[in-house]
């Protein structure tokens, strides 16, 4: 289990008015293991696209480092930076909008290659249509403009143009949502064709329990721009190990079990970022909160199956933590 | 709806909608003005400047297909010199306003912050003044001359190519595909403004550019009819149209020959330009 990209601490904030700031994401450590495919998931506004915007660099982070096989990414030269570029790359939720409108989606998909230097030049238009093959896009659809194509044939070109650099990092932020269900389970299993076929390693963002479970080894769970818990997918499922994600799994609708475990009702909605609660962030709405929750603030702490949650209260609540504390490298 | 089921071997293919007489006259207008701008010296009949004081004010004639001035020069040769230097006139205040106004728009839309603001509101203080006044301050101060006249309107007509240009710029740097490109590296002039900022900012420009010609004409006409513009002798609209006033009772046709020339240019601009930035949508590929 080698870290491809581990988070450090990493905070991003944007200014809001004058000397005001919110922070989107709040110190989040994570680490992106090789291979495995790592689901990030939580509400609206949790801060999971800004986070996976920090992945890529596209924001820049207030605090904390991210780095990419143990090289920090911001301390990186012009050119490891460019090669970072390559190997680091998004599929974004809109497949219309993430495509120029101007440009025939051969020339997109080509646009990475030329931007990066990658390849002769001549060869760059056969890259960029092989990619586009890989992901099942017929040929006599490569030279049309991106308004001529269906939802989900724009989501496989953008999906071509994250994968013609040939990276080792995709990061999927709500790749699906804007796509329907039958789509989404076509795109879903493609990208998991391609993972196999590309070797890669996956974050793949949702506010869908559902298709995260479906497809991811590791879940993080974000709140309010805190990560609250991470575990094996499977294990967070079964037994989450956080208030948050407790009532983020009673939320979701069972065909199977009608009325089988009580729903848990969150209490108010999720505070502004402007002015988060203190200690835990989660207390006004938690139904386990202690007064203890309203000023101590809860790190990540190792739990069984080599999860970790951000909760005061957890060996209370969901039972002992594993004895041996030296396994947070699973725990990140 | 019968028509097309008993022909069912027939695919469906979209066309091009059929442009109407309106456009084509438009089109059929500005050709003839470009042909005159550039050939005027063989289309005229006589010479633009040659007097002629046995025949002053004469109506339509075959001599003088569009009759003669009070100093007996052949309104048409006039006329048609005039075009040159009206059309010439005016590229040259639209040329200046885009040449300035859309990298600065380009700029202060994509960069945003302070560059932003204070040429913004630099270009409020321009736009805070009427823009012919303007420029008949400048062409004031700095003397009648034609260039000197288009130059001042070109720079009254900078701040709109400027907001314009800001606020497609705006618009479009907040879409995906930018975003996007960035991910993968792309920054800078040639790898983000001229290959996905500029095309994508350029149709509603492409537009107003025919509006702003229009305006430019009126403007130069405007000008010289205040002999701020064109000085005599040289023909333009305007120029005609000062020298003709005069004599508007006697010979009113060299008064509403220019005026009509006026009209029907900036008309067929303006249907040009809606029909260009209807041409240049992506969506119509």
């Amino acid at each position: 289990m080698t870290a491809l990209m581990r988070l450090d601490d990493v905070s991003v904030r944007f200014p809001v008015g004058r000397r005001r700031s919110v922070s989107a994401v709040d110190g989040v450590s994570l680490d992106v293991v090789a291979g495995q495919t790592l689901g990030l998931i939580g509400e609206s506004g949790s801060g999971k696209s800004t986070l996976a915007r920090a992945m890529l660099g596209l924001v820049p982070t207030a605090t904390g480092s991210v780095s990419w096989m143990g090289e920090d990414v911001a301390a990186m030269s012009r050119q490891r930076r460019r090669a970072f570029t390559g190997e680091v790359q998004m599929v974004f939720q809109d497949p219309h909008s993430a495509l120029d409108p101007r440009r025939r989606v051969r020339q997109s998909v080509r646009e990475p290659l030329d931007v990066l230097g990658r390849g002769a030049r001549d060869e760059r238009d056969d890259l960029a249509r092989r990619a586009l093959a890989d992901v099942g896009l017929p040929a006599h659809l490569h030279d049309r403009y991106p308004h001529q194509l269906s939802g989900g044939q724009k989501q496989r070109v953008n999906i071509a143009r994250a994968l013609v650099t040939r990276p080792r990092l995709l990061v999927c932020d709500e790749s699906v949502a804007a796509l329907d269900v039958a789509l989404q389970a076509e795109i879903l299993n493609l990208l998991g064709d391609l993972k196999d076929e590309y070797d890669l390693t996956v974050v793949f963002i949702s506010h869908d329990l559902g298709v995260v479970g479906h497809i991811s080894d590791r879940v993080a769970v974000m709140y309010l721009g805190k990560l609250v818990e991470t575990a094996m997918a499977d294990v967070l499922l079964d037994t989450p190990r956080h208030p948050y994600t407790e009532a983020l799994l009673s939320a979701r609708p069972d065909v199977n079990e009608t009325g089988a475990g009580e729903r848990i009702i969150l209490r108010g909605d999720v505070p502004s970022p402007l002015a988060p609660p203190t200690g835990c962030r989660f207390h006004p709405r938690c139904l386990h909160a202690t007064p203890a929750c309203a000023t101590d603030l809860p790190v990540l702490v190792p739990v069984e199956d080599g999860g970790a949650s951000a909760c005061l209260r957890v060996a209370e609540l969901y039972g002992p933590g594993p004895v041996d504390t030296s396994v947070m490298g699973g725990a990140r | 709806m019968s028509t097309t089921l008993s022909k069912p071997a027939r695919k469906p293919t979209r066309t091009a909608p059929r442009r109407s007489a309106v456009i084509w006259l438009s089109y059929g207008i500005l050709v003839a003005v470009a042909v005159v701008v550039l050939l005027a010296d063989v289309l005229a009949p006589h010479a633009p400047n040659q007097q002629d004081l046995t025949s002053v004010l004469l109506g339509p004639s075959a001599e003088h297909p569009l009759g003669t001035d009070d100093l007996g020069r052949d309104v048409l040769s006039r006329l048609l010199h005039g075009t040159r230097v009206s059309i010439l006139a005016a590229l040259l205040a639209v040329g200046i306003a885009l040449v300035v106004g859309f990298p600065l728009g380009i700029l202060a839309g994509y960069v945003g912050g302070w560059p932003d603001a204070v040429l913004m509101r630099l270009l409020d203080t321009v736009m805070a003044f009427p823009a012919l006044v303007l420029a008949i301050g400048i062409t004031a101060m700095l003397g009648p001359d034609i260039t000197t006249a288009m130059v001042a309107v070109g720079v009254v007509l900078t701040p709109v190519v400027v907001r314009l240009t800001r606020a497609q710029t705006m618009a479009v740097a907040g879409q995906t595909y930018i975003e996007a490109a960035s991910s993968f590296g792309a920054r800078g002039v040639r790898r983000m403004i001229l290959p996905h900022v500029v095309p994508n900012v350029v149709q509603p420009i492409v537009a107003q550019v025919a509006v702003l010609i229009g305006f430019a004409l009126i403007a130069e006409a405007s000008l010289s009819f205040l002999q701020l513009g064109v000085q005599p002798p040289t023909a333009s609209w305007g120029t005609i149209l000062a020298r003709s006033y005069t004599f508007l009772e006697r010979a009113p046709m060299s008064i509403f020959v220019p005026g009509a020339a006026i009209a029907l240019t900036v008309f067929a601009l303006n249907i040009v330009g809606e029909e260009v930035q209807r041409l240049l949508d992506p969506r119509r590929r």
